[in-house]
């Protein structure tokens, strides 16, 4: 009986966070701008950041003029980091994605997230919104990317960028979650 | 109109309609933002009341300072003449939306109020006393955002709301916001 109790329990405890805090990010497989399908596991032992994005909203486009994104991805592709966009814009196709790729020589994979199906898995809110998964597939952190939602800081703090480091010089993470901002994901409306 | 140039006409008319909803060019939110008073001047040791208003035309609405899920809190940023203090700060009640995929959403509809209690100091050393907002918001409506700002500033005692303006503007909701003594 007390099992099952248990069980149960953690049953809610665990569906009630869509990413939990010391489990395993959930596995995905969406397609990217070349019609090739990605798979999250084909990453493990990569740290992976994930970045929520929509070309229509007014901070991804700040987000991509002034280079925050690219910038980051290609330094630390250098250490090996996973750069993955997600797009569950309900209203947009891989061709959009593929645009703004092009436009932005953008360095990594946007993948195309329509129905919003990652984008509820992982409970992503805004577009920025920003998680990094550990090389073992843990979760590590979700938020904004950075401490800026008007773009008006001389030098802002790059969350992403912090935790990022710490991760890589073995260092206690400052910290796991930071509220978001941004566009609410357009997911598909009931 | 020749031929070719209504063939031009209707290809681009057609090109137009199939374009998605991204392109079109979307009309900006005409959302009026307006510092208030309700004196006329300012007094030593005074305590007196500066507001702000946004009017929001629908389908356009504003974010709370606590914004929910989403979306970025407005932000007011109030600078006073030397030796003025902030007292209190209240902001008219928000109202909670849910967007698609549950998403909670704090936000204000039709209009906005903030408003500040303020106090002078003991001794006024300038003849204008100049108050100054800024006001920072982001503009959305269900399938876009707009990030707007406006800096806005009263001047006392030569530059004010007039008594009439005042009277009217505060009497609608001046006295629900204003703090019980």
């Amino acid at each position: 009986m007390h099992i099952w109790i248990i069980l149960l329990f953690s049953f809610f405890s665990f569906s009630a966070i869509a990413v939990p805090p010391n489990g395993i990010a959930p596995n995905f497989t969406l397609t990217d701008t070349n019609d090739q399908e990605v798979n999250l596991t084909d990453f493990r032992g990569k740290f992976v950041v994930l970045e929520w994005f929509n070309p229509d909203c007014p901070f991804i486009k700040r987000h991509y003029k002034t280079q925050t994104m690219t910038q980051l991805a290609a330094h630390y592709k250098r250490q090996d980091v996973i750069w993955l966009a997600i797009n569950s814009t309900h209203y947009m196709k891989p061709e959009d994605n593929r645009r703004w790729k092009d436009i932005n020589n953008v360095p990594y994979q946007i993948l195309s997230d329509s129905d919003g199906r990652v984008g509820l898995l992982y409970q992503a809110k805004t577009t920025p919104h920003m998680f990094i998964i550990s090389p073992t597939g843990k979760p590590v952190y979700s938020g904004a990317i950075d401490d800026d939602p008007w773009g008006e800081q001389k030098t802002p703090i790059n969350y992403v960028s912090t935790v990022l480091e710490a991760l890589i010089h073995n260092k206690k993470i400052p910290y796991t979650t930071k509220k978001p901002y941004g566009c609410s994901v357009k997911y598909t409306p009931k | 109109m020749n031929r070719k140039e209504s063939t031009i006409f209707f290809v681009a008319i057609f090109i137009f309609m199939a374009a998605p909803p991204s392109l079109y060019c979307a009309p900006l939110p005409n959302i009026n933002i307006h510092f208030l008073s309700r004196i006329n001047m300012v007094k030593a040791n005074q305590r007196f009341k500066l507001a702000v208003k946004f009017d929001i035309p629908k389908p356009w609405y504003i974010y709370a300072q606590n914004s929910g899920d989403v979306g970025v809190a407005t932000q007011i940023k109030l600078s006073l003449p030397d030796g003025f203090t902030q007292e209190q700060i209240k902001w008219s009640p928000f109202q909670k939306i849910r967007k698609a995929g549950g998403l909670n959403a704090h936000v204000y509809q039709h209009y906005a109020i903030i408003l500040f209690t303020l106090l002078a100091p003991t001794t006024l050393s300038a003849d204008i006393l100049k108050f100054k907002v800024g006001a920072r918001w982001l503009a959305c409506t269900e399938n876009q955002c707009i990030p707007m700002k406006k800096q806005l500033s009263l001047r006392f005692p030569r530059q004010h709301v007039s008594r009439i303006q005042e009277q009217t503007l505060f009497k609608k909701w001046g006295n629900i916001m204003l703090p019980q003594h």
